[in-house]
């Protein structure tokens, strides 16, 4: 009971952010299906090839279709991550509610659950059934002449999952009693390094262990640091 | 209580790890830092050191120079020719290149703008693996790499009075190609065993080094010289041909030359005179 009240009550603080994103990212998605089918019809992509002639490699490797949703899910993502662990984790700091709310009878443990649980609905919710639903819609083969593979799928969830290591980091970050400009900002800066190491890897298994663990190590920290922390 | 006892375990090697890992890169970022800014120094002085005026070299050290800076080229008969570059003329960039054409005896044979040059001389077969539209294994692996906007995919389209009619994708994991139609139903698949209607009949091409491909001077399609770690296939998606080309049992291939194998126009800059000259792959395992 205490545990559903907290999470209710976290959960009510992430709604306006997991509503936003859900928003923004159906917008953006239906505009981009209207013009990425567009497109696909008319065959724009081979344009270039001409008779007689060496055919460059960049006029044959192509982004898949929806690619353009990329950027919009992988910043969405980060949004969304930055945005609930500052509010989980860095706005109790300046108004004060930390004490109140560790009072009452309940375990740290539970506190920091409650807080991780409604963050993970946050992202179930919004950005995850929508990239799904993408996914499902693009490789109907009435949609794209030539649909997206399963790897452009799994490559969705790793921007997803990094915007969870960026919530994690955030968090990290926010516990922290360290000035700014010294160890508190490592949080966030753990969590940016795996995000550029993630853009320079092909391997979907290698990222998912090194995004996997080091989503293990932020949250030990998290844990560490908050059932130490004197508020 | 315990929990927190237990984490202590964890979290102070991860707080260790994470806080060196960070400090290991904000380190890196400053060497890089410091190695740019002295390059950019060091480019700074050396540029200032050429615009000191040179020694004046005499008559016979200029000669030597420019023998030792001159090409060396063969004709058909075996002769030798040694041939020097001109400087151009400053703010004349447009210009053909002029150069000066000598016999071993360093006696001058004739001067003019290189392409007007009367002497057609041996040259070596072109490298396959170092021609500027070969995609590489480099590239390959470079389409797969994660960015915001995804992977990327090889796609070779047929087409048909210039409407595309199929798109063959590469699958590199798989190491074959698979085929759709443009209401995106799968038509077959291409691999070593030749075009297949089912996955199950595919056989995987092996391991991906490069290809070249190409238009035919009277079609829109592409042509596919591929090469694998042991064999060499040129694939016409049109007409549905997987032709083998090479085959090493035994060790890899090392290395692939071109000569006159692309059926390219005549403006090309592959294009070699099929009259004269005939097709060639120089394959080295």
């Amino acid at each position: 009971m205490r545990f559903s009240s907290l999470l209710h009550k976290e959960f009510r603080e992430c709604l306006p952010w997991m509503l936003l994103a859900a928003i923004l990212f159906v917008a953006v998605t239906s505009v981009l299906f209207q013009t990425e089918t567009y497109s696909e019809n008319n065959s724009y992509r081979f344009s270039r090839l001409s008779p007689g002639t060496v055919i460059s490699s960049y006029k044959i490797t192509f982004y898949p279709a929806m690619s353009e949703t990329g950027p919009w899910l992988f910043f969405l993502s980060i949004g969304l991550g930055l945005a609930l662990g500052v509010r989980q984790f860095w706005i109790p700091n300046f108004t004060g509610t930390w004490p109140f709310l560790l009072h009452r009878s309940v375990s740290r443990n539970t506190i920091l659950a409650a807080k991780l649980t409604a963050a993970s609905i946050a992202f179930a919710c919004s950005i995850v059934p929508i990239w799904v639903g993408i996914y499902w819609y693009a490789t109907r083969p009435e949609v794209f002449a030539v649909p997206p593979t399963f790897r452009f799928f799994i490559e969705g969830w790793i921007f997803i999952t990094l915007g969870l290591v960026t919530y994690l980091g955030a968090g990290l970050s926010g516990l922290s009693t360290a000035k700014w400009y010294t160890t508190k900002i490592f949080g966030l800066a753990f969590a940016s390094l795996i995000i550029i190491t993630t853009f320079s890897q092909r391997s979907l298994v290698w990222v998912l262990t090194l995004i996997a663990v080091s989503a293990a190590i932020l949250l030990s920290r998290i844990f560490d640091t908050f059932l130490r922390r004197e508020f | 209580m315990k929990l927190k006892i237990k984490l202590q375990y964890i979290a102070t090697p991860a707080k260790i790890f994470m806080a060196v890992l960070v400090i290991l890169c904000l380190l890196s970022i400053l060497q890089g830092i410091c190695i740019e800014i002295e390059r950019t120094y060091a480019r700074a002085k050396r540029l200032t050191a050429k615009e000191k005026p040179e020694a004046e070299l005499s008559q016979e050290e200029r000669r030597q120079d420019r023998i030792r800076s001159s090409s060396k080229e063969f004709l058909a008969d075996g002769t030798i020719h040694l041939i020097s570059r001109l400087e151009r003329t400053s703010g004349q960039r447009n210009q053909s290149e002029k150069v000066q054409i000598y016999d071993v005896n360093d006696k001058l044979l004739w001067e003019g703008p290189r392409d007007k040059k009367p002497y057609e001389y041996l040259f070596w077969d072109r490298q396959f693996q170092v021609s500027r539209d070969a995609f590489t294994q480099q590239d390959l692996k470079r389409t797969q790499m994660i960015t915001p906007g995804f992977s990327r995919y090889i796609e070779i389209p047929v087409s048909s009075d210039s409407k595309i009619e199929q798109i063959w994708r590469y699958h590199p994991a798989a190491q074959y190609f698979k085929g759709y139609d443009m209401r995106g139903e799968t038509i077959g698949y291409v691999g070593s065993n030749g075009f297949t209607e089912s996955k199950s009949e595919v056989k995987p091409l092996g391991e991906f080094r490069q290809f070249t491909a190409w238009c035919p001077v009277d079609s829109y399609n592409p042509i596919l010289l591929l090469q694998t770690q042991k064999s060499i296939y040129q694939i016409n998606f049109e007409k549905q041909e997987v032709e083998l080309i090479f085959e090493s049992t035994d060790s890899d291939i090392r290395r692939v030359n071109l000569f006159a194998w692309i059926d390219a126009k005549s403006d090309d800059k592959e294009y070699a005179d099929p009259n004269k000259y005939r097709p060639l792959l120089h394959c080295e395992t």
